[in-house]
């Protein structure tokens, strides 16, 4: 017992000092997210946190495609897309520079993502775009019981299948080998970012239909990462063939997960959503869409992988950190900590709320009858 | 800084003290995984873990049914599972082949064991059906990432919507006055679910999906057993007859046909990931598994390298022992700080050294 306090003691001492040394600044970060005069492709652009991004990166002198969902009634669409684009000119920063599109597509099919892919590409000069940042998704919870399993599936085409073609598509092109290059100007990092959410974080009663698919895209996200990796030792090599093989330019992940979002999003959301759920949820920050984007932008700018936007996400990313690389290694390990106690008192009093409703309020949802 | 230090200090001090009160045996652990007459589902039981948790259930008491696709596997697998009852006079066994990637065969499932079980449906769930079939995500054709999640998260999803389904028909409405206990859903991850390497985009997110829906039901089934004990007496009236309790089994790499099959499509800087990681036979997994369920536990992994992987990935999952999982974090955590460079370390050197092919032999990309 007395060794394992000094172990504990030591380890303590240690994580202090390289804290203080992080807070000196001893420890670098990467700051490559340049996105002036690059080429972003965002796909759930025309609403929500995707518009708002959009508009944010257009502010800072990205040419932008945004990728809207498919209405179906081409009237309607065009004068979608036109107003959409109308947006982003008037948020630019070079208006005279600066490229803007629009893509209706439906980005739960495989063949539809590597067309916005190529119809990108072709309007990009022939380039790819250099970042790929998936936004669409929309949660419709409700109790697993409750939900048919076409409602289950749908909520995985949209918040996993979607990101994950749009992954393979855009690594395909990224990945294409140094030596069958055309463009010798373009430089820096390519980054790919998908978006989850705190949910993936956090099992809450309501949830099944949109959790899994979450947190099936943050260990995407975390695969990814590690292997890319391979891509990116391969450009390094000392031997030419490796190297022609390899892709022309560095390749980065990062995932975002968001918490409450004030937009179009949550009016769905809420709709379906039970009271228990409700109850849980009570209590968590809710921020605007420009607040979300804004946030997310200025950690990428920062380097940063595992990207939460308010403190209850960042304690929650904190508490579930896993085998996933670290922002700042000594704050997350440390803050880990605390949050591993936190829960300790936290996760027994959910439960006990939600067995509380049960007895107290049955398995209706009070006003109105379920199907 | 200072207060921060005092307020740190304290939480220790609180820690300590609470472990040693949990060693002394002052927080209770349930014991309610009492198979003996009881009768238990198994997918994948005609191989590998599923076999062996079949036959180890057998020789503890239970009534036996095994899914599985293979009729010749099933029927050998039957043998051996009837041979190992406890007392073959009294134990049922039966073994129904089915698809269960596809919903209605869940239903099927389900539908037959409880004709076949005296008109009750089975008091024990355990889907341990699952495969891997690892390799880089770009030498991956999309139907084969399709194929994994099938089933290793949606035949997962099926099986517990089924069995939940009918273990919820109101308790006004039940036919059977006798059965007692709770019933268990258990579901078979992996401990791929709480650490992400290259190489693993087609297993991964399943596995990790399903520990996130088993996180969510496990909150959700408070709904239902809260409603048993109402005051109310409709409430009470339209809740399950029994509780519902919920767990998942982590396992590492075990020594099973699974392993042969993986193997042949997992790419060497994989293999360096997973150098050192401890392999277990099916019987031992069997055992610790079933020993982690009689404990009471939630997340169950099977050997030291599992423990600290979901010691270090825990969020707001239950614990199983509160003090010391929250402890063991702390130390992951640290270690990790470590561990993540280095993992990302060895996979840039082997692109670096080795490039994007496999070493020896080509393979072509299918894409």
């Amino acid at each position: 017992m007395a060794y394992g306090l000094y172990i504990f003691s030591a380890l303590i001492i240690a994580q202090f000092t390289a804290l203080a040394l992080e807070a000196m600044g001893f420890f670098g970060s990467k700051k490559d997210f340049e996105v002036e005069g690059k080429t972003v492709l965002i796909t759930g652009g025309s609403r929500g946190m995707g518009k708002a991004v959009a508009k944010l990166l257009a502010s800072k002198g990205a040419n932008v495609v945004i990728v809207a969902r498919d209405e179906g009634k081409l009237a309607s669409a065009f004068k979608e897309i036109s107003h959409l684009i109308d947006l982003l000119q008037a948020a630019a920063k070079s208006p005279s520079i600066q490229r803007f599109n629009a893509i209706s597509a439906d980005v739960t099919r495989p063949s539809e993502n590597k067309r916005i892919l190529a119809e990108t590409t072709a309007w990009n000069h022939n380039q790819p775009p250099d970042i790929v940042w998936q936004i669409a998704g929309s949660s419709t919870p409700g109790l697993f019981l409750e939900t048919p399993i076409e409602a289950l599936h749908a909520q995985m085409d949209l918040n996993y299948w979607a990101a994950t073609y749009l992954s393979h598509a855009t690594l395909k092109a990224w990945t294409t080998p140094a030596s069958m290059s055309t463009n010798r100007t373009a430089t820096g990092t390519r980054h790919l970012i998908l978006t989850s959410s705190s949910a993936a974080l956090c099992g809450v009663a309501g949830y099944t239909p949109y959790s899994p698919p979450k947190a099936a895209m943050r260990s995407l996200a975390d695969n990814l990462k590690s292997e890319l990796n391979l891509y990116n030792g391969a450009r390094q090599s000392p031997d030419r063939e490796i190297r022609a093989s390899a892709p022309e330019r560095d390749i980065a992940v990062h995932l975002i997960l968001p918490g409450t979002i004030e937009s179009p999003g949550r009016i769905t959301e809420n709709r379906t959503k039970h009271p228990v759920t409700a109850i849980l949820e009570s209590g968590d920050p809710v921020q605007s869409e420009d607040e979300v984007a804004a946030i997310a932008v200025k950690a990428l700018e920062a380097g940063g992988y595992l990207i939460t936007t308010n403190w209850l996400g960042h304690l929650m990313r904190a508490g579930m950190l896993g085998g996933s690389p670290r922002n700042r290694v000594v704050w997350d390990t440390v803050l880990g900590w605390v949050v591993g106690v936190a829960y300790a008192f936290i996760v027994p009093d959910m439960e006990g709320k939600v067995w509380k409703y049960g007895r107290e309020t049955g398995l209706g949802k009070a006003d109105g009858e379920e199907k």
